[in-house]
């Protein structure tokens, strides 16, 4: 019963199809899309702060050029950052392409490109800490970003790093003494980590790695054409007018074509550059915090819409007399009520994809109404029994048939019953909903997380996204209250 | 009309029914007496189907319903249809005001369309004395109206036969007798009555015959009415 519901969601950012040819598909709709993750922040990919609609860094300059180069349009779409590498898999975009680092386990898994930009590992701790090396500090706590060229120097190390998802997070934690040091590239370490009070950057780079362009180990054609327009943009001067213009060109970046390796310098060359001010709230974000509460809210209606009768056949299901089909729904619930939500959701978006293709919109509705059917359908096997026996077996008396019986005697009481659980279950539902931004829908939650990244605070976008969370939900908390009590006094559920 | 035919029935190790044979003519009212424990709903229930038995035959309404898995289907959805019952407990529908009560098993069982279903629960509420109440729910009414509308709901699909488990047991005395009354006065002549009950008094007011059932053994009365 799931399929034809499922073709009633709006298959909203459904992706491209894994084509064979993907440089074909690219010139055919004049358009490169490229996989980045806005919360990776400045200089990378970020919103404008003069206009947040508007993207702007050093990645998406190239990304133009590049697409420019191809005679297409450049095309950003948004990716969970630890998700580029599936998300490109699973036809998301064409190529991955935000300080993708070039390593072993890439290279086996993907076609990379020729680099267009060399960066040294920086290691951070705390101010007056005399442990400069990696190896000085084994045994302490050092934070990365997940997924990240750093994160596996660490475990190679031999030690556990503790992973994060942005790029701030980690330094204000070494800030706060949580951590003992961060290795993360020079370019995220000299925006978000150096200046910081507290904290003090080594010099010297631990080690030194290229971003690369990723692409899909198919597109041979792709990748040629792309190494192409990298070593016609290294020679004419483009690249390095990109990169000086957002104060990443340095003595790393020399050579980086040239035949002969690289001198590698003993220092880091610090770009001297100091992150742009954090700026302030604007309209612009109060704009995209409604608009994250709307995707918020269209997600949870559809996904509970879809939730209700799933949990109810279910239902049914476990009343049945055939044991198979009771096994069935009860071996359901359990999965879907014992496994975490995020772990169902990343199956249903990442595992799943060499078999279904959904849309990240459509993959988040499902994979929320899969999750919550398992509860709607507790609710109404409770409500359903919490109906007096005889009530069925009346009916059945006058002659109604199974169905009749359910449809005009037994569901109409139950949902009566049922009525203030379900209405907990939606706001619980509409919280719930945050998990979705791990397959990269930006809703309320995301949109949050990444103007911290912006703001380079949480405490203004937590509280405007908490604001707008209550909004939705306190309404919803009293109707549920209210129910409840009309529930309790209602004379129609005294025994006649 | 019914025709019982050596009927057993177990429930463990008890046996709830013990042989029983009966003939009921048509239009025939017959009370059963019996105590609490004597098998006398477990009769009444597989009259209409809603338990299944061991051993013998029932006969009813046309329909012959033997041992095992009783009937399926539109025979079921017949059966029923030719024979009405009145539940203990009544179990009106709580959700549904007193017309939609009694028209809903005619209209969504297809017997009549909904306009007929209305008319005809409309007419069955005022010979039972309600029709002032007809759009009011089954909470808002006495013990005896309540007991009123079972009635006017198990008649509404025009049974050939009417089952009755104890039907005035919850009443007081006057109200009881009224109750009867109604009954009667809605059957005679047309319905066949099977009512059972502990109360003497209510076998003799409304029945023609009473038989006796204890621990499962049925037996004739000799004081039954002439």
């Amino acid at each position: 019963m799931i399929a034809p519901l499922l073709a009633a969601i709006p298959l909203l950012g459904a992706p491209s199809a894994a084509s064979a040819d993907t440089l074909a598909v690219v010139r055919e709709r004049k358009e490169l899309t490229w996989g980045g993750d806005v919360q990776g922040g400045e200089p990378y990919v970020f919103e404008d702060p003069k206009n947040p609609e508007h993207l702007i860094g050093f990645e998406v300059e190239l990304a133009d050029a590049l697409a420019r180069s191809l005679g297409v349009r450049a095309v950003f779409r948004q990716s969970d950052w630890s998700n580029l590498v599936p998300g490109l898999e699973r036809g998301d975009f064409d190529v991955a392409l935000n300080g993708l680092e070039d390593t072993p386990a890439r290279r086996a898994r993907l076609l990379l490109s020729i680099p267009y930009f060399a960066f040294g590992e920086t290691l951070a701790v705390h101010a007056g800490d005399s442990r400069h090396s990696l190896d000085a500090l084994r045994g302490g706590r050092i934070g990365s970003l997940a997924q990240s060229f750093a994160y596996d120097l660490i475990r190679s190390r031999g030690f556990e790093p503790v992973s994060y998802e942005g790029v701030s997070e980690p330094y204000t934690d070494l800030a706060l003494g949580r951590l003992d040091g961060v290795l993360l590239d020079h370019v995220i370490a000299d925006r978000y980590g150096c200046p910081r009070k507290g904290v003090e950057c080594v010099r010297g780079d631990v080690a030194r790695g290229n971003y690369v362009v990723g692409l899909r180990r198919s597109d041979t054609a792709l990748k040629a054409a792309i190494d192409d327009s990298l070593r016609r943009l290294a020679a004419n001067g483009e690249l390095e007018a990109i990169l000086a213009r957002w104060k990443l060109w340095d003595a790393r970046q020399v050579g980086l074509w040239s035949a002969e390796p690289a001198s590698v310098p003993s220092v880091t060359a610090t770009s001297g550059s100091s992150p742009d001010a954090p700026r302030g709230w604007t309209l612009a974000d109060t704009r995209l915090f409604l608009e994250g509460a709307a995707v918020t809210i269209f997600l949870s209606a559809c996904a509970f819409a879809l939730a209700l009768p799933i949990g109810l056949a279910l239902a049914l299901a476990r009343l049945e007399r055939r044991r198979a089909v009771r096994f069935v729904s009860t071996l359901y619930v359990e999965i879907f009520r014992g496994t975490p939500l995020l772990l169902q959701l990343y199956v249903l978006y990442f595992a799943l994809a060499p078999l279904v293709r959904l849309g990240a919109m459509s993959a988040a509705i499902l994979g929320l109404s899969l999750n919550y059917a398992a509860y709607e359908a507790e609710i109404h096997r409770g409500a359903l029994n919490a109906i007096p026996r005889g009530q069925g077996e009346a009916a059945r008396s006058l002659g109604l048939g199974r169905w009749q019986v359910l449809r005009h005697v037994l569901l109409p009481q139950s949902f009566r019953i049922a009525l203030p659980a379900m209405t907990n279950d939606f706001v619980a539902l509409l919280k719930d909903s945050s998990l979705v931004s791990v397959i990269t829908v930006i809703e309320l939650t995301k949109r949050m997380t990444i103007a911290a990244v912006d703001l380079r605070g949480w405490l203004v976008p937590g509280l405007a996204c908490a604001a707008l969370y209550l909004a939705m939900s306190y309404p919803l908390s009293r109707l549920a209250d209210r129910l409840d009590k009309s529930l309790r006094h209602d004379p129609h559920h005294e025994p006649v | 009309m019914i025709r019982i035919t050596n009927l057993s029935k177990r429930r463990g190790d008890q046996l709830v029914l013990a042989g029983v044979t009966t003939d009921i003519e048509a239009a025939e009212s017959v009370a059963i007496l019996g105590s609490s424990g004597s098998g006398k709903t477990t009769l009444l229930r597989c009259c209409n189907a809603l338990e299944s038995f061991d051993e013998g035959r029932i006969e009813i309404a046309g329909f012959d319903l033997g041992a095992g898995p009783g009937p399926t289907g539109k025979d079921l959805v017949r059966l029923r249809q030719s024979v009405g019952f009145v539940f203990q407990d009544l179990y009106l529908f709580p959700h549904l005001t007193l017309v939609e009560n009694v028209s809903l098993a005619p209209r969504v069982t297809g017997l009549r369309t909904a306009a007929e279903a209305r008319r005809d629960a409309l007419e069955l509420l005022e010979r039972v004395g309600l029709q002032q109440r007809a759009a009011d729910y089954p909470h808002q009414l006495s013990g005896g109206q309540r007991q009123r509308v079972a009635i006017a709901r198990a008649l509404a699909p025009r049974p050939s036969v009417l089952l009755l488990d104890e039907p005035t047991s919850a009443l007081d005395r006057a109200t009881a007798a009224s109750v009867a009354d109604t009954i009667v006065e809605l059957t005679r002549g047309r319905v066949t009555l099977v009512l059972v009950t502990h109360q003497p008094e209510l076998a003799t007011r409304m029945a023609d015959r009473i038989l006796h059932l204890e621990h499962g053994v049925l037996t004739e009365s000799a004081a039954s009415r002439p």
